[in-house]
């Protein structure tokens, strides 16, 4: 047997000879191989064999007088009897000291791990099993496994092995105890065992909680470590789902002095993972009402801190405790001492209240002016250790070129370019005006710094650490390249668009026809550089566009501005050039197409519309009218569509093409309506008379520079549309290559899940691709948990600023005021509207829950929000710009808009009857939701949207 | 002594005192005298000399005495002749002196003739190669057809030695190259598959083009494929070529690919089977990707009938292909927007290129 001394503790009183002994005995009674936990004959009793881990601290718990649910464990010694009875325990010796790896006579793990789910417990066993199950009230169980490593405080065993939840009835609760007595062998157990031999398992069976509010909590804050913190994080429905990190959760502190919560931060929580079913545990929404209230009240978070308060006292170490709340009551699940806590987060991710990646001078560290706004909403808001780690990847190997694409002859230092903030992806405004300027248009520096000014900086004080561009010769050449390339550029463009658009066709076909499951790791290699190559390419290519229509719409509303006075306000928001073939617009188009087809075949209409989200695309391959309508609809609308997703830069996030669920969730909604898009659309045609009016008072030349300009502005902004499409599907294919390796990872037990890619590093992706190491060496598994506990605390920081001078720190930062109920921001889309606000938080699950004419609010939007722009009455944002997608694309649907609110999200509650005024770039609560009649509409079919979790 | 010789030995002494005029005008007066000469003069001796010349080059000795003169020790010590067979190769070195390819100083073997002089030049191992192949494979067609049609004997894979292969049809190279140079997109990154990738030359040349190509690159024959690998390796190309032996109708990769090349080999495959074959390249390619072929076709130069008569008398592959008749196939394959250029006006090299069908999109 093996020796855990340390890891697998005692129980509170130790037995009276140590477990090994008695193991090398005679083989006990079985009834002594059950041990109820906190009862008697508790741990305290005789009894044989070892707890395990888990078990041992519930058992800890439950002497201490801490509210636990009750339960028996089976120990190790109940699991040894089984494998002797059945014979597996020979199997297993017969090769018992050779490697695995080795191959020959070493059972293979899989083997023995079927072999224990195909065999029956004997009578004997299972008889004191469901004896202590009797004893217990045969209630509906969860069965989980206590291994011996477990919970060591060296390496976090958790997740490794088995859990059965919700279980009940005889024959159910065995089959959950075989299957975790078979994890032991499970690929993910196997996988990070630092020894060949397998050890032993025990297993608790203990009373399912169907808990209303679960989460963690942490009687030390596990990343910054400050002092007197107790850290909670809460979420509807039971716990798993905030371990899968699929849901949103609430984060408070608690100062463990006084019990009084000091730090409070609630999150819009759309889902929840609950029982959906007696045995069936997935995702499911949350009611409305609950959605963005605390999931604890402050009396609850005071009870539950001092609970942890006294399960740190009980060991004397700091712990992480998982609980649940059931009417009313605390309940806890687990405990276990704090492992993993990053000393220092430095790069990317996290860390320091400078966004710089490499050390810089005081002068420029506390001088750079840094801004998220405006970059392309594919980096906007959190990204995870993945998504960095590849906006890493771009800054080392792409970035510079996109300068040098707009004509830049110095395009500077990588390094400097951009940089990292809580999780947050900022350019170096500062770096990137001082290179601009040797671009004519730029050359006065304040021309590209000025977008990106907010109230929340003070330029007055800003002088560009960088300085201005040497003048001399590097000025002339510089100006002399940047002429060369821009008369290069406008013969190009056209051109570029074009072939831009090919090639995506011809990669997108490519890759929808590779299985890369069946690539070798050296072909995945192979694929991935390419991809990469690829993506490189496309960004070089887009990047002009964007500055240009950047640049012609700064250059309109500086125009505007001079010759028209007051009338010119907003004239260029009124400017409604034909923008009717913009991709974005065209794909909200497209999926109004592809409603409209689904509504012509009663059996895919039923499909979509009534079955499970994540059943749809199945059940249609297997409908003789779903086929067709797949082939026929959904496969062009893919192809065209299909590589679009929000945050784009942002791998983790699934496209429409990988989840369609988004896609059938717009096609309900239409189809629900009944309104044609035609007559949305149509409103937006032609000019806005008064504008018209205007330009046509002005002289001929300056009227026609005007006109000029508009055009031009408008040709820049279609080209951006269609090669932005090439550029994402540049990342999706970047994307296919990293879940394929994903997919290995967990089929080799690296990864837990396959929602665990998002603590990957990128370049660790790139490393095992290109060589032969092992993946166990690679994608070390403490990284990986503190790239993850990383991002967890990213993720409940307040947003941190879109723009700022020098460095920023958080926990400085002035909260937002609650009360009050006006808001203002920027015009983005003009025109007036009064309507109820409905925050989405979420498409995919919320899609559906949008009713036309509804004020859209959100924390910010992208291209895939644009089927929804097409039927709201309004567009509220917190952060984005007048150059935003959004406010691009509320324009083209004439919806009155306002982007950069900051806190609209958090201001405004759904069902609150407000106007908003897309020309003052103003947003004002008329009457809280409740005393109207509005919002509990939506909550219609719950059941249906649910969707099991794996 | 044959009648050959006596013919030579006459001939060759007409300078010399005429001791015996009589046997000298007997053996003039024979009507059959005028063939022999002209058969010892126009065909025996450049026969001889070619395949001394092919001999020399394939084993090293033009290019060791390319360096400086060399004594027969050490020559013999560089081909790696025992002791006691070295007056076999003095004597086959002695044949070359004869032949006025060698010369011979002070003891010392060295370079004589023009073509010997050229062939020992490295630039100019494909024409050596060439020549081997000529001798080696063109020659036995022509010498063993009819017994081996009475005996019921092909050629078989084995009777060709690969490695002379892939090093002859570098003659045509400058037209491959020309041929790549056409089709191979010189930005974008490439996903090239080389079907007989032979010495791994052209691979080579693509990704010299294109830095940011990548290749699998393949050989029927393991002996040609690790020379090919070994090749790759030599010339830093191991990260971006991977090489292996492999059958084109077996490979089973994922249809990655953008390119796919087969140069001079699509007679490797007998004629009825060349549209699966071509077919088979067409599903490794990507949607939209291209395929290059060259070839030389029929109609063309004297070699290129005896090769294609080689191939007649083997049991693998097929004659060379019709211009017109590998377009069809190419088509029957799959293939779109099929061209068949002739890189050099009048010579039957061809370079045909098509397109694999696109995905379907509707509306």
């Amino acid at each position: 047997m093996d020796t855990h001394v340390g890891d697998a503790k005692p129980p509170v009183t130790p037995p009276a000879e140590p477990p090994a002994t008695r193991a090398a005995t005679a083989p006990p009674a079985h009834a002594a191989c059950v041990v109820t936990l906190g009862g008697d004959p508790g741990p305290a009793g005789p009894f044989a064999g070892e707890l395990g881990g888990k078990a041992t601290r519930l058992a800890e718990l439950l002497d201490a007088g801490l509210p636990v649910p009750p339960g028996f464990c089976l120990t190790t010694a109940l699991f040894e009897a089984y494998l002797r009875e059945t014979g597996i325990a020979a199997e297993l010796l017969a090769e018992p000291s050779a490697e695995p790896s080795a191959g020959a006579g070493a059972p293979d793990p899989r083997t023995v791990r079927e072999r224990i789910l195909a065999t029956r417990m004997p009578a004997p066993i299972a008889d004191v099993v469901l004896d202590a199950y009797g004893r217990l009230g045969r209630p509906r169980v969860a069965v989980r496994s206590s291994a011996l490593r477990e919970d060591s405080a060296a390496q976090s065993f958790a997740g490794q092995h088995d859990t059965v939840l919700d279980v009940s009835g005889d024959e159910e609760v065995l089959k959950a105890v075989l299957t975790c007595w078979a994890s032991l062998f499970s690929d993910r157990a196997t996988a990070y065992r630092d020894t060949d031999a397998p050890g032993s398992i025990a297993v608790v069976v203990q009373e399912m909680v169907h808990t209303e509010v679960s989460g963690v909590a942490f009687t030390v804050d596990p990343v910054s470590a400050r002092p007197h913190r107790v850290v909670v994080e809460a979420c509807q429905g039971l716990g798993e789902g905030l371990v899968s990190g699929r849901v949103s959760s609430d984060f408070f502190v608690v100062d463990d002095r006084s019990l009084d919560v000091v730090e409070e931060r609630v999150r819009y929580k759309v889902t929840k993972c609950a029982p959906l079913a007696p045995g069936r545990i997935g995702m499911t929404k949350v009611d409305a009402a609950a959605r963005n209230v605390p999931c604890l009240t402050h009396g609850q978070l005071r009870e539950l801190a001092a609970l942890a308060v006294r399960v740190r006292e009980l060991y004397g170490t700091e712990q992480d405790i998982e609980w649940g709340l059931k009417d009313g009551e605390f309940h806890l699940f687990q405990a276990r001492p704090v492992t993993t806590r990053p000393a220092a987060p430095a790069g990317p991710s996290g860390g320091g209240n400078s966004p710089y990646v490499t050390p810089q001078p005081d002068a420029v560290r506390q001088g750079t002016l840094w801004s998220r706004m405006d970059i392309g909403e594919i980096f906007v808001g959190l990204m995870t250790p993945l998504g960095l780690s590849f906006a890493r990847y771009y800054q080392r190997h792409v970035h510079t070129d996109c300068a040098g694409a707009l004509g830049v002859r110095d395009t500077g230092e990588a390094d400097l370019h951009m940089g990292y903030y809580q999780g947050h992806v900022y350019l170096n405004i500062s770096y990137s005006s001082h290179l601009l300027a040797q671009c004519l248009p730029t050359r006065d520096q304040r021309h590209f710094t000025a977008r990106f000014v907010s109230e929340e900086v003070d330029l007055a004080e800003y002088t560009n650490p960088f300085g201005t561009f040497p003048g001399g010769l590097p000025d002339l050449l510089s100006t002399v390249h940047w002429l060369r390339h821009t008369a290069r550029e406008m013969t190009l463009m056209k051109s570029r668009s074009r072939q831009m658009a090919d090639a995506r066709l011809y990669e997108f076909d490519r890759a929808r026809r590779l299985d890369l499951t069946r690539m070798s790791r050296r072909e995945l290699h192979g694929e991935l550089e390419r991809d990469l190559g690829w993506f490189h390419d496309m960004h070089v290519g887009y990047m002009p566009y964007y500055i240009n229509a950047f640049g012609f719409y700064g250059l309109l509303t500086e125009l505007c501005a001079r010759w028209l006075g007051s009338e010119g306000d907003n004239l260029q928001n009124r400017v409604k050039t034909d923008m009717s073939s913009l991709r974005t617009v065209e794909s909200a188009k497209e999926v109004w197409a592809v409603a409209q087809a689904a509504r012509n075949s009663p059996a895919v209409l039923r499909i979509i519309t009534e079955e499970p989200l994540e059943s749809i695309t199945g059940l249609l391959h297997e409908d003789p009218d779903g086929r067709v309508f797949w082939e026929r609809h959904m496969e062009p609308f893919l192809r065209a569509n299909g590589t679009r997703g929000h945050q784009e830069m942002e791998i983790t996030h699934p496209r429409w093409i990988d989840d369609p669920s988004y896609i059938f969730q717009m096609i309900r909604r239409y189809v629900a309506d009944g309104f044609s898009i035609e007559d949305i659309l149509k409103r937006s045609s032609g000019w806005a008379d008064d504008s018209r009016e205007a330009l046509n008072r002005l002289p001929l030349p300056k009227r026609q520079v005007l006109e000029t300009v508009i055009s031009l502005y408008a040709l820049c902004s279609e080209l951006r549309e269609a090669t932005r499409m090439s550029m994402i599907t540049s990342i999706w294919l970047v994307r296919n290559v990293v879940y394929e390796v994903g997919r290995r990872l967990v089929g080799q037990g690296v990864l837990h899940s396959l929602d665990e890619v998002a603590h990957l590093d990128f370049e660790d992706v790139r490393r095992y691709l290109a060589g032969e190491e092992e993946a166990t060496r690679v994608f070390d598994r403490a990284r990986i948990d503190s790239a993850r506990r990383l991002y967890e605390h990213n993720k409940r920081l307040p947003e941190p600023p879109l723009t700022f001078i020098g460095e920023h720190d958080i926990t400085a930062a002035a909260r937002p005021v609650t009360g009050g109920t006006r808001l203002e921001g920027l015009a983005a889309g003009p025109g007036r509207v009064v309507g109820r606000a409905r925050i989405v938080e979420d498409l995919v699950w919320q899609a559906d829950e949008f009713e036309a004419g509804e004020i859209l609010v959100a924390s910010y939007t992208d291209a895939s929000w644009t089927p929804l722009f097409a039927i709201a009455g309004g567009v509220v944002t917190d952060i984005g710009s007048m150059l935003s997608h959004s406010s691009i694309v509320a324009r083209e649907f004439n919806v009155p808009s306002v982007v950069n609110t900051k806190h609209a999200t958090q201001r405004i509650n759904t069902g609150d009857l407000i106007v908003v005024d897309g020309d003052a770039g103003t947003v004002e609560v008329l009457e809280p939701a409740g005393t109207g009649e509005a919002t509990e509409a939506s909550e219609v079919s719950e059941a249906t949207e649910a969707s099991e979790v794996s | 002594m044959d009648i050959l010789s006596l013919a030579k030995s006459v001939a060759g002494r007409v300078e010399a005192p005429l001791t015996d005029l009589r046997t000298v005008t007997k053996v003039l007066s024979n009507p059959r005298m005028p063939v022999l000469l002209a058969l010892s003069k126009g065909f025996v001796e450049p026969v001889y000399r070619a395949a001394f010349l092919a001999s020399a080059a394939g084993s090293g000795v033009l290019a060791a005495l390319a360096v400086r003169p060399c004594d027969l020790d050490s020559l013999a010590e560089r081909l790696g002749v025992p002791a006691e067979d070295r007056p076999l190769l003095k004597q086959w070195l002695d044949m070359g002196v004869k032949l006025g390819d060698l010369g011979r100083r002070e003891g010392c073997y060295r370079l004589r003739s023009l073509p010997a002089k050229a062939l020992a030049q490295g630039g100019n191992d494909a024409l050596a190669a060439a020549l081997e192949e000529v001798l080696r494979f063109h020659v036995p067609a022509l010498l063993n057809g009819p017994r081996m049609l009475r005996e019921g004997r092909r050629f078989s894979l084995d009777d060709q030695d690969g490695l002379v292969i892939a090093r002859s049809t570098r003659v045509v190279q400058p037209l491959v190259e020309e041929a790549i140079s056409r089709t191979l997109d010189r930005t974008s990154p490439v996903r090239l598959l080389e079907v007989g990738c032979g010495s791994g030359a052209y691979v080579r040349y693509a990704a010299g083009l294109n830095p940011r190509l990548s290749a699998l690159a393949i050989d029927l024959q393991q002996d040609v494929a690790d020379r090919a690998a070994a090749n790759m390796a030599e010339w830093g190309l191991t990260d971006r070529v991977e090489t292996r032996q492999a059958d084109l109708r077996t490979l089973d990769v994922q249809p990655q690919f953008d390119l796919l090349t087969l140069h001079n080999n699509i007679y490797y495959f007998p004629r009825d089977e060349r549209v699966a074959a071509l077919r088979r390249a067409h599903d490794l390619l990507s949607p939209g990707g291209k395929l290059l072929l060259t070839t030389s076709c029929q109609g063309g130069n004297i070699g290129l009938e005896a090769l294609n008569l080689w191939f007649g008398y083997a049991d693998f592959g097929g004659p060379l292909p019709h211009a017109d008749e590998l377009t069809d196939q190419l088509e029957e394959a799959g293939f779109r927007d099929v061209e068949a250029i002739r890189l050099i006006p009048g010579e039957q090299f061809h370079a045909f290129t098509g397109t694999a069908k696109r995905a379907v999109a509707y509306a």
